[in-house]
């Protein structure tokens, strides 16, 4: 018996069979372009990257910005919990596919990870460019929807856990954000090169690089949850390199903390 | 809100105090005060998790009732379904069983089933109680949760920043009846641990929904949610207890697909695939 074939309904990519075989396909279009003809050899990774995303083509400037952004985001470092997660599925020996499925996990959450970016779009939305307010909400800031699997967030989103204002890494990524050409028009990263001393000091905090990638997705206009995914995304090379060194290292080179459970009975 | 202190950090950089338990390399692990090798050996697996998780002996009757929880209500084997699918093409496609089991069990996170619902029953029937304690009706309870779900324009099916309905556990999108509430109601009766405030007001809420003229009949995930707070699961309890709930079904068709051909699994040839996008063009 025949039933009607299911279909998958898509804006992104059309394919076209190869005449002799329905299950090859001989041509692929991504956003009605011939993705062999004319992208592989005219388009950049970003402006495909880009393209994924959105209908048409980024400008030239924002194009930029998105690269700008991803060299900034590509390796969080081996301190960082996504890195920390992946390299220890490596120095396992794990499957190449289990770092990167740790890296994700542990880079998913609302501490640092992909979940406080969503987040921070809320926080952006109620708060706009009014500092002041943002002071006032940022301690108080609960999701509010029901069904929410991601912890309770117990810091201040976009900012580190750790007290006082430091000299950060992110600071001086920011500049040269704000320096791009065309960053004129850039009005969230504007927005928040100009403010972020206030914040700090405000919430004596130091400035994290999840507020810096929220303006710049902003200012490239991806929605909250295209922010979260390639938050997760972007982190990825960086951690895929990390991971890899450790595997080659082995457990013996990678902490164990032989002494490092303080076991307290519960009685 | 947290800030860790560097003094803080310091202790933490090299200490992790914990009272769940340890290995001793070469001799035992210890969970909890006790021996797994002396004092747990004979426990069951199930025993055992909950022990380890809560740090709480629970009754022998307990023990089956979170055993069929999941036994009863969340092992079907059936390849379509959404979580048991992506095991399914991570079969299909030749991968390991812990990468595809872990991307299934990943995909038991969702607005519709699994940790949303979860979380969203425990959080409702909570809500609901402390409501009613406070001399308050359902029927009020229930019509300010219809009003927050029409005013934040969020969906549990589709669209964007999905997530699980106000009013979560009641009222399934093709079939209304749950199946598998009578089985697990059953059991839970015959171990004598069905009749509670929790599972009262779960039914409650159904019939108060209905008496509101909405055809919303209660689903597993409430009732689910009612039995384990009688239990005195704290809901990051339940939520760690319930993440691999789906562990049979997922288990099952992974095998199951992983013994066929690869790339055998419902494959789509290119005309399934319906382009809606924005027609051929040259770059410019």
């Amino acid at each position: 018996m025949n039933h009607p074939l299911e279909t998958i309904k898509t804006q992104i990519w059309l394919e076209e069979a190869s005449d002799s075989h329905a299950f090859i396909t001989e041509k692929q279009f991504l956003r009605g372009y011939d993705v062999q003809q004319d992208l592989l050899p005219n388009l950049s990774w970003h402006a495909y990257l880009y393209l994924l995303f959105f209908a048409e083509l980024p400008e030239k400037n924002q194009l930029k910005l998105f690269e700008t952004l991803s060299i900034a985001l590509a390796n969080p470092g081996p301190r960082d919990q996504s890195v920390l997660a992946a390299m220890t599925a490596g120095a396992a020996g794990a499957t190449q596919a289990a770092s990167l499925i740790s890296a994700l996990a542990a880079g998913a959450g609302v501490a640092g990870g992909a979940r406080e970016i969503f987040y921070l779009y809320q926080v952006w939305q109620d708060c706009g460019g009014d500092a002041q307010k943002w002071c006032e909400h940022l301690p108080q800031f609960e999701w509010p929807h029901p069904g929410e699997t991601f912890a309770k967030v117990d810091h201040l989103l976009g900012f580190l856990p750790y007290e006082g204002v430091h000299a950060h890494w992110v600071h001086a990524a920011l500049q040269k954000l704000v320096q791009l050409p065309g960053a004129e028009n850039f009005l969230h990263l504007q927005w928040l090169h100009q403010h972020h001393a206030f914040l700090e000091k405000k919430l004596d905090s130091t400035l994290a690089i999840t507020l810096v990638a929220t303006a710049a997705f902003l200012d490239l206009q991806f929605n909250a949850e295209q922010a979260e995914l390639l938050f997760l995304l972007l982190r990825l090379p960086g951690t895929a390199a990390h991971a890899y060194e450790q595997r080659i290292l082995g457990i013996t080179e990678f902490p164990f903390w032989p002494q490092g459970i303080n076991y307290q009975s519960a009685v | 809100m947290q800030k860790l202190s560097l003094e803080q950090l310091s202790i933490f950089q090299s200490r992790y105090t914990t009272s769940v338990g340890y290995l001793i390399p070469g001799e035992t692990a210890v969970i909890r005060d006790k021996d797994i090798f002396k004092d747990l050996k004979d426990e069951s697996w199930f025993s055992l998790l909950m022990f380890s998780l809560t740090g709480r002996h629970f009754s022998k009757n307990q023990i089956n009732l979170f055993e069929s929880i999941w036994a009863l209500s969340t092992s079907y084997p059936d390849s379509r379904l959404w979580n048991n699918r992506v095991a399914a093409i991570a079969a299909t496609a030749g991968s390991t069983p812990n990468l595809s089991i872990a991307a299934a069990v990943a995909t038991c996170d969702t607005c519709i089933f699994g940790g949303g619902p979860f979380a969203g029953t425990y959080d409702l029937l909570i809500e609901a109680k402390l409501y009613i304690d406070q001399e308050g009706l359902l029927t009020d309870f229930l019509q300010q949760k219809f009003d927050q779900q029409r005013r934040r324009k969020r969906s549990s099916s589709h669209g964007e920043n999905r997530c699980v309905a106000t009013i979560t556990g009641y009222g399934r999108p093709i079939v209304n009846r749950d199946e598998r509430m009578t089985p697990l109601l059953d059991k839970a009766k015959s171990l004598g641990l069905a009749s509670s405030d929790y599972v009262q007001i779960a039914f409650d809420i159904e019939k108060t929904l209905y008496a509101m003229g909405r055809k919303m009949s209660i689903t597993i995930s409430a009732l689910m949610s009612a039995l384990c707070l009688e239990q005195g699961l704290s809901k990051a309890e339940y939520m760690a207890y319930m993440s691999m709930c789906f562990l049979a079904g997922v288990v099952s068709v992974f095998h199951d697909v992983a013994e066929k051909p690869t790339s055998s699994f419902f494959p789509i040839s290119p005309k399934q695939i319906i382009y809606q996008g924005i027609p051929k063009r040259v770059l410019k």
